[in-house]
C-alpha cells in the first residue's frame, strides 16, 4: 500500500506534466486528460480509504525503514553519527489526515468539473496547475517529515499563484501577489518555528536525536526534560488559566515563544482574525476552481498544521493560550459573519462565511477536549464539502450571468430548479442543521468548548445564529423571490478577458440561462450526498478520527499532570518561607517531594552528562523568574494559592 | 437499556417516523413520474404511521424501546438513538399522525395543479418524520435534532410558493427567529452535558439527576438556568413573547401548511418538551411563574391583536398564539401539588386543540380556495349558503374555541382555568415558592377569563364576516379591493407561483377537501367526551386522558392534588363565551354602523392593534436594525481598516528593504560571504547552545545593527510614501 500512496501523490504532478504536451488547439484532449487522471486518483485515494485501518496506531501506508523509522532517508542512511540531517522521504495517513486526503483528490474533481467549460483560454495550462496543486496537497497531509511538509506547503502556493493571476477577475494580479506575499510571510516563521522544535528536540533527548520525523518529534518533545519547556506560564490548574488569562502565561517561555511562530503561518491560512482580509480578495479574484481548492482544502491546511505542530508539540503552550485563541476564534467567528452579512456579491459572501465558519474549527480544535477536537477535526471535512459546494453553485451562476453582484438577480429557482436545491442543501448544511453534515461538526465544537469555557460557547452559538442569517439572506435574495436575470454587462467586460464572451456581449440583453450541464451536476452531486450522508451517519469517519484524537488529548493531560506537578514543587520550595512569613497556618499543606527526585533523575538522564551551558543558564533564569513571581504572589494572595494546591491535589487523588 | 418485550407495536415504534419519511423519499425521487399522484405514497406512509401510533397506545408504558444504533459517537457525545414510548408520546404521535392525514388529504384537493405538488408531499412526509422522531426522542440532544428538522420543514413550507417575495421573507423570519430560540436550547443542552455525569442526556437520567438531593448532583442555579432556557426555547417554536412573530407571517405558506404545521402540531413542540420536561422544572418554582406569566401576556397580546385583523388566516394564527399561552399558562401553574393537574390539563388542550384549529384552518383554506386565494375578510361575506359545509364545519371548529359546552374545548380550557384556580386558591404555592407570589396566579386567572371573552368575540366576528351577512364575493378587477389586497401582501404575485386553476369564485370545495373536514368537526365535537370516559380502576374512577397521562415518564414524581369540577369557572367561562359571541353578533351578524362607532371611538388603540402592536416594527429598530449596521460598519471596518493595518504592517519591511537591505545586496561577493558567515555561526550557536541562546545573540545584533544605523534614520520617515505611490503591493 505504501506504493499506492506514493503513486497517488505523485501521478497528478505527472498528468501536470504530460498536460505540457498536449497540443494547445486541442482543449478536449486536455479536459479529458485531467479528469482522467483526477479521476484515478480519486480512486486510488478510496482504495486507500478502504485499506485504512482506524484501529491501528500511527500513520498507514508508510515504508519503514531498516531501523524501523517511517521513510526512506533523503540520499542514504546517516549511519550512527548523527552529524548529517536525517531529512526522509516518509509517506504516510493517520485519521487526522486520512479525510484531508480524500477530500482533496474529491474537491479536484468539483473543480476541474466547474472549470470544464467555464475556462476557455489556456484550457492544457489550466488543469496543469490543478493537477500540480493536487499533488502538493496530497503530499502536504501525508507527509511525516517537517522538511518535506515545509515543502509542500510552499509549493502549493506557485500553482495557486499562476491560477489566481491568470484565470482570475479583474483585480487577479493584485489578489496574486497580496496571497503569496502573506502567506509566504506566515510560512517562514512557521518555518523558523519547526527549525526551533527541531533543534529543541536534538538538544534535549537522550542521546541527542536530530530528527525530522513528525511523528519522533511529537513523542520525543512530550517526554524531554528540561524545566525551561515546561515553565509555560504561572498556574496551578487549567481554571486559573481561564480565570486570569494572559497575565499568568509566561511569554519568554521556549515554549510559548515556538508556539506563536508556528502560528503565525498556521494562522493566516487559517485564516484567523485579524490575518484574514488575503482570503475575500482572492476568493473574488480566483476562478471557480480556485475557490473551491482554496476553501475547501487550502484553508484545512491551517488548521491541520495547528493539529499536527502546535497541538501535538507544543501542547502546553496551546493549554496556556487557549483563552487568546478562544478569544481570536470567536471574535473570527462573529466577525466574520456579521461581515458576510453586509456583502453583496455572494462570492465575497461566502469567503467570509469561511472566517467564521474557520473560527469554529480552531475554537474546536484549542477547546482542549477530546469532543470538542473530534468535533473540529470532522468540520474539516465537512467545511471542505459545503463551502466548495457552495463555490461552484456561486461558480455555476457567474458563468451563466457574469455577475454575482445579489442586488441583479432573483428566483434562481425558476429557472434553475436543481441548482436551487443543491444551493439550499449546502446552505443549509453550512448552516448546521442536524441531518446535514454541517450539525454534525459544529455540535460538538459548540458543546466542547461551552465545558471548557461557557463564555466561549455562548459567544460561539451566536455565529449559528448569525450563520443562518447570512446563509438565508442570500438564498432569499438568490434562490427565492421572482424571477430577475441581471442584464450582461457591455463595457464591464474586463472579467472576461480570459474568457472567449467578450465577442458575443450585447451590452443590456438579458443573460442566457442554459440549464444545468453533466458536468456541473457531476461536480456538485458526490458532494451533495456526502453532505447528507456524514449528516446522518457519521460513525465511519468518527471511529476514524478518534484514535489519533485521543492520543493528542492524552498527551496534553499528561503535560498537564506534569505542568501541575511543577507547580507543586514550586509550592513546596516557597512553603517554608511562607511558613515563616504566615505564621504556620498552612504546615497542614503537603511537602509534595513528587518533582524532586524526578528532576535529578532528568539531570543524570543525559549520558554524557555535558548539559549545554545555555540550557544550564536557562534553567538557571527561570528558576530565578519562578522565585520573583512567587515573592509577588506570596504577598497577598497566599491563603488563595494555598487553597489551589490543595484543590490540584484532591484532583489528583480523585483520578 | 434492557430490551423487553412489550408488543408489537411499541417494539417496532421506530415504524412511525419511518413510514412518512419513506413516503416522503418516493415521492421526492419520483415525483416528475407520479406527478399528480405523488401524494399516494406520503397519505399512505402517514396513514400507515397512524395505524402504528395507534398500536402503541395500549401498551405504553414509560419504558423505553429498542435502540436503534447510535447516531454520534463523539466521545462524551455518544448519541443513541432511542425511542420512549410513554403516554406523554403515544399521545401527541397519534394527534399528529391523524391530523397530518387528515391534511394531506385535504390538500390533495388544495394543491392539485400546483407546479409543486411532488415537492410539497415529499415536504409534508419530511416534516411527520421529523414531528413524529421529535415526540419519540428519548434524550434531549435527539429532540434538538428533530426540532431543528421541523423548523427546516416549515422553512421550506412556507417559503413553498417562492417567487413570492413575502413567502421568502416570512420562510426566513420564521427560521431566524426558531433559531433564536434554538440558540436557548442548545446552550441548556450544553450545560446539562457539562453537569450530568457521564454526559448522558437521556429523560430519565437527566430527571434522576435533577432531583438527586444525596449528594446533589445538579446544583439548583444550574437547574434554574437550564429550566429558563429550554422555555427560551420553547417560546420561539410555540410562538410566544418574545419570539411570537414568526407565527402570522408563517401564513404565507400554503393552507393546508398553516393547519398542520403552524396550527396543529409543530407550534405545540415548545409545549411538549416544558411538559416532558416537568419533573425537571418543578423544581423551579421561579421558572414556572415566568412561564405562566408569559404565557398569560402572550395570550391577552395576541387575542387582543386578533380582534382588528382582517385576514381570516391571520386571525386564526393569532388565536393559535393566543391558545399556546394557556397551554403555557397551565405549565407553568404546574407548581408543587398542582403539577399533575396542571400538566394534564396542558397537554388536554393541546389535544383538543390541534382537532379544532386544524378544523378552523382548513376551513379557512376552503373559504381561501373558494375565494380565488383572496383571504381578506372585507372582500367577501354571506357565503354560508354557498358553501354549507365549510360553514357548519367552521362553525362546531368556532364553538370549540370559544370553549362552549359541550365541545371538546371547554372541556380542556375549563382544565387549565381549574388548574390556576387551584394553585391561586391553595395556601401550598406561598410556601413552595417562599415568597407571596401566589397573587400572580389571581391575575392570571383573571386575564385568562379575559382571553376567552376575546377569544369568543375575535372567532364569531371572523365566522360573521365570512358567512353571515348580505352575500360578496371578492372581484379581482375591483382596484379599490386589489389596492387592499396589496397592502397585504397576498395575491399581487399568486398568478405566477399559485397556480391553481380558480375558474369559478364561490363554489363549495370538492368532497377530498370536505371529508376531512367533516371528520374534524366530529373531533371537535366527540373528542372531549371520550377523554373523559371513566375508568373504573382501583382508587376510584379516572379520566381516561388522565389515566393515559400517567404512564409518563417521571409523571409519578410531580405533585398530585384532588380537584373537582369547578361549577363556577366552568359557568364563568361559559358566560363569557357566551357574551363574546353576543356581541360579534350584534356588530357583525348583519351590517350595522357599529364597528365603524367602536374604531372611531378607540381611536389609537384601535390602531395599535390593527398593526399588531408596532412589535414588528419595535423589533425592527431595536434589533434587525443595529445588527445590520454593525454588519454594515464591519463590512467597512473590514475593508478599510483591518486590511489597510495588515498591508500596512507588510509594508514596514519593505521600507527597511528599500532604506536598509537594498545597499546589502551590492553584487559584491565579500558581502556575500560575510553574510553566509554570520548565517552559519547562528546555526552554529542555536545547535551548540539551544534556541535562547539564538534570542540573546540576534538581540544583541539587532542592538548593534540599530546603534550602527542611526544617523541614517531619516531614510525610513520617507519610505512609506515611496511605497505608496507605487500603488498594490
Amino acid at each position: 500500500m505504501a506504493t499506492l500512496l506514493v503513486i497517488t501523490i505523485f501521478l497528478p504532478i505527472a498528468g501536470s506534466i504530460a498536460l505540457a504536451f498536449v497540443p494547445r488547439d486541442n482543449p478536449q484532449m486536455a479536459r479529458g486528460l485531467a479528469m482522467g487522471v483526477g479521476l484515478i486518483t480519486l480512486v486510488a485515494s478510496l482504495a486507500l480509504l478502504a485499506q485504512f485501518d482506524p484501529a491501528r496506531k500511527g500513520p498507514q501506508f508508510s515504508t519503514i525503514n531498516a531501523r524501523g523509522q517511517y521513510g526512506i532517508s533523503w540520499g542514504g542512511s546517516p549511519g550512527e553519527n548523527q552529524t548529517r540531517p536525517d531529512i526522509r522521504v516518509a509517506f504516510g495517513l493517520d485519521g487526522l489526515s486520512l479525510w484531508m486526503f480524500v477530500l482533496t483528490s474529491l474537491l479536484m474533481i468539483t473543480a476541474m468539473c466547474s472549470s470544464w467549460t467555464s475556462i476557455k483560454d489556456r484550457v492544457a495550462a489550466h488543469f496543469g496547475f490543478l493537477l500540480a496543486l493536487e499533488t502538493g496537497l496530497l503530499g502536504l497531509f501525508a507527509s511525516l517529515d517537517v522538511i518535506l511538509f515545509y515543502i509542500f506547503f510552499e509549493f502549493t502556493l506557485i500553482p495557486l499563484f499562476f491560477l489566481i493571476g491568470i484565470w482570475g477577475g479583474p483585480q487577479r494580479r493584485r489578489a496574486s501577489v497580496t496571497f503569496f506575499l502573506y502567506t509566504l510571510a506566515g510560512s517562514l516563521l512557521t518555518l523558523l518555528g519547526v527549525i526551533a522544535l527541531v533543534v529543541i528536540h536534538y538538544n534535549f533527548t537522550p542521546g541527542k536525536v536530530l530528527t525530522f520525523s513528525i511523528p519522533e518529534l511529537t513523542s520525543g518533545l512530550s517526554s524531554i526534560e528540561w524545566p525551561a519547556w515546561r515553565d509555560v506560564g504561572q498556574w496551578s490548574n487549567f481554571d486559573d488559566i481561564l480565570r486570569s488569562g494572559p497575565s499568568v502565561i509566561n511569554w519568554k517561555s521556549p515554549q510559548v515563544i515556538v508556539f506563536l511562530l508556528l502560528l503565525a503561518g498556521f494562522a493566516i491560512k487559517v485564516p484567523m482574525f485579524p490575518v484574514h482580509t488575503w482570503l475575500p480578495l482572492a476568493h473574488v479574484e480566483a476562478p471557480t476552481a480556485g475557490s473551491i481548492v482554496l476553501a475547501g482544502v487550502l484553508l484545512k491546511v491551517g488548521t491541520y498544521g495547528l493539529l499536527r505542530f502546535n497541538l501535538a508539540m507544543t501542547p502546553l503552550a496551546s493549554l496556556a493560550l487557549f483563552p487568546i485563541i478562544a478569544t481570536i476564534a470567536v471574535i473570527g467567528i462573529i466577525y466574520g459573519a456579521l461581515a458576510a452579512l453586509a456583502q453583496t456579491d455572494v462570492k465575497r459572501l461566502v469567503a467570509y462565511s469561511s472566517v467564521s465558519h474557520m473560527g469554529f474549527i480552531v475554537l474546536g480544535l484549542f477547546a482542549l477536549n477530546a469532543t470538542a477536537m473530534e468535533g473540529g477535526v470532522i468540520q474539516m471535512l465537512n467545511h471542505g464539502l459545503t463551502t466548495g459546494a457552495l463555490f461552484a453553485c456561486v461558480g455555476v451562476i457567474y458563468e451563466r450571468y457574469h455577475t454575482r453582484s445579489m442586488d441583479e438577480m432573483s428566483g434562481l429557482w425558476k429557472v434553475m430548479p436543481l441548482l436551487a436545491f443543491f444551493f439550499i442543501l449546502a446552505s443549509l448544511g453550512s448552516a448546521a442543521l442536524p441531518g446535514l453534515n454541517g450539525f454534525v461538526g459544529e455540535f460538538p465544537i459548540l458543546i466542547g468548548s461551552f465545558a471548557a469555557s461557557p463564555k466561549a460557547g455562548v459567544l460561539a452559538a451566536t455565529g449559528m445564529i448569525l450563520g443562518a442569517y447570512y446563509l438565508l439572506w442570500m438564498l432569499r435574495r438568490v434562490v427565492f423571490g421572482p424571477l430577475r436575470v441581471p442584464e450582461v454587462h457591455g463595457e464591464d467586460s474586463s472579467h472576461a478577458s480570459s474568457h472567449e464572451h467578450a465577442g458575443d456581449d450585447h451590452h443590456g440583453a438579458p443573460a442566457s440561462c442554459p440549464p444545468l450541464g453533466w458536468h456541473d451536476i457531476a461536480g456538485l452531486a458526490p458532494l451533495m450526498f456526502l453532505i447528507v450522508a456524514i449528516g446522518v451517519y457519521p460513525r465511519p469517519i468518527i471511529e476514524q478520527i478518534q484514535p489519533p484524537v485521543n492520543d493528542l488529548i492524552n498527551n496534553l493531560q499528561l503535560q498537564r499532570e506534569r505542568i501541575l506537578a511543577d507547580f507543586h514543587d514550586k509550592t513546596a520550595r516557597e512553603a517554608p518561607r511562607n511558613t515563616r512569613r504566615g505564621g504556620g497556618n498552612n504546615m497542614g499543606a503537603p511537602p509534595v517531594p513528587r518533582g524532586e527526585p524526578k528532576k535529578s533523575e532528568g539531570g543524570g538522564a543525559h549520558p554524557k552528562g555535558e548539559a549545554p551551558h545555555g540550557r544550564a543558564k536557562s534553567e538557571a533564569g527561570t528558576k530565578k523568574g519562578e522565585g520573583e513571581a512567587g515573592n509577588k504572589a506570596g504577598a497577598a494572595p497566599q491563603p488563595r494559592a494555598d487553597k489551589k494546591s490543595e484543590d490540584g491535589n484532591s484532583k489528583k487523588g480523585g483520578k | 437499556m434492557p430490551t423487553t418485550d412489550h408488543g408489537f407495536f411499541v417494539n417496532n415504534a421506530w415504524l412511525i417516523p419511518f413510514f412518512p419519511l419513506l413516503g416522503a423519499l418516493i415521492a421526492a425521487a419520483a415525483g416528475r413520474q407520479l406527478r399528480g399522484l405523488a401524494h399516494i405514497p406520503v397519505v399512505a406512509g402517514i396513514g400507515l404511521a397512524f395505524l402504528v401510533s395507534l398500536g402503541t397506545f395500549a401498551s405504553a408504558g414509560p419504558e423505553v424501546t429498542a435502540v436503534a444504533s447510535n447516531w454520534m459517537t463523539f466521545s462524551g457525545l455518544d448519541v443513541p438513538i432511542e425511542m420512549r414510548v410513554d403516554g406523554l408520546s403515544t399521545m401527541m404521535m397519534s394527534m399528529v399522525t391523524f391530523v397530518s392525514c387528515l391534511v394531506a388529504i385535504f390538500a390533495i384537493g388544495y394543491m392539485s395543479g400546483d407546479p409543486g405538488y411532488p415537492r410539497f408531499f415529499a415536504l409534508i412526509g419530511l416534516f411527520v418524520f421529523s414531528m413524529t422522531g421529535l415526540v419519540l426522542s428519548n434524550n434531549y440532544l435527539l429532540t434538538y435534532v428533530f426540532w431543528e428538522g421541523v423548523g427546516a420543514c416549515s422553512y421550506l413550507l412556507i417559503g413553498f410558493w417562492y417567487a413570492r417575495p413575502s413567502a421568502a421573507a416570512a420562510a426566513m423570519k420564521a427560521f431566524l427567529v426558531n433559531r433564536v430560540g434554538d440558540f436557548g436550547f442548545a446552550i441548556a443542552i450544553f450545560w446539562l452535558w457539562t453537569v450530568m455525569p457521564g454526559h448522558d442526556l437521556s429523560y430519565g437520567a437527566v430527571f434522576e439527576a435533577a432531583r438527586a438531593t444525596d449528594p446533589v448532583i445538579i446544583q439548583h442555579s444550574a437547574i434554574v438556568g437550564i429550566s429558563l432556557l429550554f422555555f427560551w426555547g420553547a417560546t420561539a417554536k410555540s410562538a410566544q413573547i418574545p419570539l411570537y412573530t414568526w407565527l402570522p407571517d408563517a401564513m404565507e405558506g400554503p393552507t393546508p401548511v398553516s393547519a398542520l404545521i403552524h396550527a396543529a402540531t409543530m407550534v405545540t413542540a415548545g409545549v411538549y418538551l416544558i411538559a416532558r420536561s416537568m419533573p425537571m422544572i418543578s423544581l423551579a418554582p421561579g421558572v414556572q411563574i415566568v412561564i405562566a406569566v408569559t404565557g398569560c401576556l402572550t395570550a391577552l397580546l395576541s387575542a387582543a391583536i386578533a380582534l382588528t385583523q382582517f385576514d381570516l388566516k391571520r386571525v386564526m394564527a393569532y388565536s393559535t398564539v393566543s391558545q399556546l399561552g394557556y397551554m403555557f399558562m397551565a405549565l407553568g401553574s404546574g407548581v408543587g401539588d398542582v403539577a399533575q393537574l396542571a400538566v394534564v390539563a396542558a397537554m388536554f388542550h393541546l389535544f383538543t386543540h390541534a382537532f379544532f384549529k386544524a378544523l378552523l384552518f382548513l376551513a379557512s383554506g376552503s373559504v381561501m380556495h373558494a375565494m380565488g386565494d383572496v383571504i381578506d375578510m372585507r372582500r367577501f361575506g354571506g357565503l354560508r349558503n354557498r358553501m354549507p359545509v365549510t360553514y357548519w364545519t367552521f362553525a362546531v371548529g368556532a364553538v370549540g374555541l370559544i370553549a362552549l359546552p359541550p365541545f371538546s374545548g371547554f372541556f380542556s380550557k375549563d382544565e387549565i382555568l381549574g388548574a390556576i384556580g387551584a394553585v391561586a386558591g391553595a395556601t401550598h404555592v406561598a410556601r413552595e415558592l417562599h415568597l407571596s407570589w401566589s397573587w400572580v396566579y389571581n391575575v392570571i386567572y383573571l386575564l385568562a377569563i379575559l382571553t376567552a371573552f376575546l377569544t369568543a368575540f375575535y372567532t364569531s366576528r371572523a365566522f360573521f364576516m365570512t358567512f353571515w351577512g348580505p352575500e360578496k364575493l371578492p372581484s379581482p378587477d375591483d382596484p379599490e379591493v386589489a389596492g387592499m389586497a396589496d397592502a397585504h401582501g397576498h395575491d399581487a404575485h399568486s398568478a405566477d407561483a399559485h397556480g391553481h386553476g380558480h375558474h369559478e369564485i364561490g363554489h363549495e370545495s370538492p368532497l377530498v377537501m370536505t371529508v376531512p373536514l367533516m371528520i374534524l368537526a366530529g373531533c371537535t365535537v366527540l373528542i372531549g367526551f371520550i377523554c373523559l370516559l371513566t375508568w373504573p380502576v382501583a382508587g376510584g374512577p379516572v379520566e381516561w386522558f388522565d389515566r393515559h397521562m400517567e404512564k409518563t415518564l417521571a409523571f409519578e414524581t410531580l405533585g398530585t392534588a384532588e380537584h373537582g369540577f369547578s361549577i363556577v369557572t366552568a359557568l364563568l367561562g361559559t358566560a363569557v363565551g357566551v357574551g363574546g359571541i353576543w356581541l360579534a353578533y350584534v356588530m357583525y351578524g348583519k351590517p350595522s354602523p357599529l364597528p365603524g362607532r367602536v374604531r372611531a371611538a378607540s381611536g389609537p388603540l384601535y390602531q395599535a392593534s390593527l398593526n399588531k402592536f408596532y412589535v414588528d416594527e419595535i423589533y425592527g429598530i431595536l434589533v434587525v436594525g443595529p445588527l445590520r449596521a454593525i454588519a454594515w460598519l464591519s463590512g467597512i471596518f473590514d475593508d478599510y481598516v483591518v486590511d489597510r493595518l495588515v498591508t500596512g504592517i507588510a509594508l514596514i519591511p519593505r521600507a527597511i528593504a528599500r532604506a536598509r537591505l537594498a545597499a546589502t545586496q551590492n553584487g559584491l561577493i565579500q558581502h556575500y560571504a560575510a553574510g553566509s558567515a554570520i548565517s552559519v555561526a547562528l546555526l552554529l550557536v542555536v545547535i551548540v547552545f539551544g534556541i535562547g541562546a539564538l534570542a540573546v545573540v540576534l538581540g544583541v545584533l539587532a542592538i548593534l545593527l540599530y546603534i550602527g544605523s542611526r544617523p541614517r534614520s531619516a531614510a525610513v520617515t520617507t519610505a512609506p510614501r515611496v511605497i505608496k505611490a507605487d500603488g498594490d503591493i
